[in-house]
């Protein structure tokens, strides 16, 4: 069952801001040159793995996003994405259930799982790789996101995704550290749809 | 004169929990057997024995409650001493086990160390029980658990040979009312 969460990203950018007046490092990132803010409603983090060898399809309902990028400035690009542990859905009330438990994700401890990225790079036309940490549970690795972006006008799209080995995190403990009910296997993919700040 | 058949609430709390009973006998049995390999089935008809063992206890709660504000008829003259109390043991060991047996499995669930929530038939969420679910040294008393789980599965089955074997015997050798006051839909012989 079980699944993960992940980061998500997603990007943006800021067009207009290339000027340089020396922002206020104290100041929010919000009110950042090229900060995005992204649209819950029509952005999605969710999720695939097997259960029983049954695959399934899940989506974190709560996740929040720091985002700072300019395609022309990549060097201050930064995506913080912060996913509520607790809010993972799958359409099935016994997972539902499981999922937040001691052995999955045991949100009361860990309520949260972050990606925080280190880079970003391009990749290609309209494609590029947020290189962070990724943490679950007690667990931080690097992670490597790749994702697609296009930018029109204020409004960015952007999607992406990754495969983790829940393991990796400690995600499925005890009986589930196997793959005999659940797979390892979780793939992980976002759809963000962000709006510049101004 | 004592009325002479159980009431309709009696007669349909028995033989309803008599079917999960014998339900739950054969799904217990059959589903302990199946290999990990048919994970996908082991997992599945496991959550249906733990849905349909809490039904059980409370219907039994249910059924209780019934017992206890109801007259039931008397058991037949003419039957020696010995049997009578047969009898009413027989009955008291399966209210008993209506409840200790469902109890064990839902300390054995709480304890056990394949840590899975239970939701009833995959609608109602149903907790562990607190004081097992946070014991120490879960796998052990899980296996105890288990193992008296198991026993009490076994007793039903031992006292359900001579609770079905002495309506048989009633009914066909001393053709008396015993069975047919407890069947549905049968007028008592006259």
């Amino acid at each position: 069952m079980r699944v993960l969460f992940v980061g998500a990203l997603a990007a943006l950018t800021l067009a207009a801001c290339g000027q340089s007046q020396s922002s206020n490092p104290a100041a929010p990132i919000a009110a950042s040159p090229g900060a995005w803010v992204v649209d819950k409603d029509a952005s999605k983090l969710s999720f695939t793995a097997t259960q029983t060898g049954s695959a399934f399809e899940g989506e974190f309902e709560t996740f929040s996003a720091d985002i700072v990028f300019d395609p022309a400035d990549l060097a201050n690009a930064s995506i913080s994405i912060a996913v509520d542990t607790a809010s993972a859905e799958t359409g099935d009330r016994q997972r539902d259930t499981a999922l937040p438990g001691s052995d999955w994700f045991k949100a009361k401890e860990f309520p949260s799982a972050t990606f925080v990225s280190n880079e970003v790079v391009e990749t290609g036309e309209g494609a590029y790789e947020a290189r962070g940490k990724l943490t679950i549970r007690d667990v931080t690795r690097d992670l490597v996101l790749p994702f697609t972006l296009a930018i029109d006008g204020g409004k960015a799209h952007a999607e992406g995704g990754v495969t983790l080995a829940r393991t990796d995190y400690g995600v499925g403990q005890g009986e589930f550290s196997t793959d005999e009910w659940v797979g390892l296997e979780v793939g992980v993919s976002f759809v963000i749809e962000a709006t510049k700040s101004e | 004169m004592a009325q002479s058949r159980y009431t309709k609430g009696a007669i349909i709390l028995h033989w309803l929990i008599a079917l999960l009973i014998v339900g739950q006998l054969c799904g217990g049995l059959y589903m302990v057997g199946i290999p990990n390999e048919q994970a996908s089935l082991k997992f599945q008809i496991f959550q249906l024995h733990k849905s349909f063992g809490v039904t059980i206890l409370l219907l039994s709660v249910v059924r209780v409650a019934w017992r206890l504000t109801h007259k039931v008829p008397p058991l037949p003259e003419g039957m020696a001493g010995w049997e009578k109390i047969a009898a009413r043991a027989t009955h008291i060991g399966f209210y008993i086990l209506l409840f200790v047996t469902p109890l064990l499995g839902w300390a054995y669930v709480s304890v056990a160390p394949f840590n899975v929530p239970t939701v009833l038939f995959g609608v109602i969420p149903w907790p562990h029980l607190p004081f097992f679910e946070s014991a120490a040294n879960r796998e052990a008393l899980a296996e105890s658990l288990s193992g008296f789980h198991e026993f009490a599965a076994f007793s039903i089955i031992g006292l359900l040979a001579l609770h079905v074997g002495a309506a048989l015997k009633h009914h066909f050798l001393n053709r008396d009312d015993v069975l047919s006051r407890m069947l549905p839909f049968v007028r008592p012989r006259s």
